[in-house]
């Protein structure tokens, strides 16, 4: 499904997310903590109306509420109309983290084969944006220098199929990032360093430390993801998930 | 007394167009990109209107025909980094697939699912399948017991795309026993019941690059790239 139009957001949508958020901004993000908490259910519809007579927006700003959290992909488009709200389960973003590494792992391999020195470069130039990506741009960093850096990898394999299947994989891994995301920057530092061990395996040309890299980072990383999911929908207590037996090193 | 009727040659099934188109294909005499029409098929092998209709359905629905800004056919054979990056794609997926099955399915699970792989065996070796489709199919059983939808559908829609090589080189029913492997999947489930992952990837991958290399080779020379 298309996500809601783009009515009201300005080309750096994302700036108005920052802290402190103000008028539509302010309604999207509180909004989007009440499909975290569950108060506003996956499936629910928002209805423009409703959202002018409990925040007093003019209709205008209720659209670019709707839009900001299509944006953020927590909300669709519905074909007749409207928007509905869409929080994924704990299995979808688990089949989604592991489709990613499987695929991105792939994609790294054939990559570290064929990538030349101005794809280098450029990758280059995404780490250093990612590192550069400060508090409180933590969405920036989620939604732009992350993927940035992944697609970049996932172009220089030259794979179009791949690179189509990645865009569907990621949809539910994306919204669980952000849905969970709060004001705190804690995995930058744990995520640099994975990174980095991704370029260095492509600059080396090394097909097996490439794919190597790519599947450890996924895998760490929806290891990380999924344990703060688990506690925020109490999945631990009724487990939707089975842990893992084997590693993904050495696969 | 009784005069004897001339008997009438049968016209061709609908297979033997499909199978007379593909040859046509393989060896040029319709070179890739150009329009095929229903009269093409008629002239081809002396097929009934009705029945070239039906063969130009088939070979649209497996992507050997592709339908152009005008509406016309056209032939589109399959190219080789299409092909190869299929296979590619089937290691990573398929390989998910034992991966996470390796993981949460338990013993009484592999027993039932064994009993498919058994049965699907017998289809190849009786050529009433092509190891491709039944691999693909027994794959898809496995991701919907471990219910992960994205990926059955992800897995389904790259045994479609292999459909026009499929069709193209006969089913790939011709394929050597050495390169179908039959025995592999044998292996390949002793090393799911052992749970060894890292094995379970070096055979599949083993196995399918050593397939894609077998179609690659045999593809027509005008599927270029």
């Amino acid at each position: 499904m298309p996500p809601p139009s783009d009515a009201g957001l300005t080309g750096d949508w994302l700036s108005a997310l920052i802290p402190p958020r103000r008028g539509a901004a302010a309604v999207a993000w509180d909004l989007m903590g009440r499909i975290r908490r569950n108060q506003v259910p996956s499936g629910a519809r928002l209805r423009q109306v409703e959202i002018t007579d409990e925040w007093g927006l003019t209709a205008a700003d209720a659209r670019t509420v709707l839009a900001l959290l299509g944006r953020l992909g927590v909300v669709r488009q519905e074909a007749g109309g409207g928007a509905v709200v869409y929080r994924p389960t704990t299995r979808e973003i688990e089949e989604s983290w592991r489709v990613r590494g499987a695929l991105e792992g792939l994609a790294a391999e054939v990559a570290a084969r064929r990538i030349e020195q101005a794809e280098l470069a450029l990758l280059e130039d995404a780490f250093k944006a990612m590192r550069a990506t400060r508090p409180p741009h933590h969405l920036r960093y989620l939604l732009v220098a992350d993927p940035a850096f992944h697609e970049l990898i996932n172009a220089a394999s030259g794979m179009r199929r791949l690179q189509a299947l990645v865009r569907e994989a990621r949809v539910a891994a994306d919204i669980c990032t952000v849905l969970l995301t709060t004001d705190r920057f804690e995995l930058a530092e744990r995520a640099w360093e994975s990174h980095a061990k991704i370029l260095d395996a492509l600059a080396a040309h090394d097909p097996d430390a490439a794919g190597r890299a790519v599947r450890a980072h996924y895998h760490d990383r929806s290891e990380i993801w999924l344990q703060r999911w688990d506690a925020l929908t109490g999945a631990a207590a009724k487990p939707e998930r089975v842990p893992r037996r084997a590693a993904v090193e050495g696969v | 007394m009784s005069t004897a009727t001339p008997s009438l040659p049968a016209p061709p099934s609908l297979s033997e167009v499909v199978r007379a188109f593909c040859v046509a294909a393989r060896e040029g005499r319709v070179p890739d990109g150009s329009p095929v029409r229903q009269r093409d098929l008629m002239s081809l092998c002396g097929a009934s209107r009705a029945r070239a209709q039906s063969a130009l359905a088939i070979l649209r629905h497996q992507g050997l025909l592709v339908p152009d800004f005008r509406g016309r056919l056209l032939l589109r054979l399959p190219r080789p980094a299409e092909v190869s990056e299929i296979y590619a794609l089937r290691i990573a997926l398929e390989g998910l697939i034992l991966e996470v099955s390796i993981e949460r399915l338990s013993d009484a699970d592999l027993d039932r699912i064994q009993g498919v792989f058994i049965r699907l065996r017998s289809a190849i070796r009786e050529g009433r399948w092509d190891a491709d489709r039944a691999e693909t199919v027994a794959f898809n059983g496995l991701a919907r017991i471990i219910r992960w939808p994205m990926l059955v559908r992800m897995a389904s829609d790259l045994n479609h795309d292999l459909s026009s090589s499929r069709l193209l080189l006969g089913d790939l029913l011709a394929m050597p026993s050495a390169v179908r492997e039959g025995d592999h999947t044998d292996e390949l489930w002793h090393l799911v019941r052992t749970r060894d992952t890292s094995a379970v990837h070096r055979l599949l991958r083993t196995h399918l690059e050593r397939r894609a290399a077998w179609v690659l080779e045999r593809l027509p020379e005008s599927a270029s790239d």
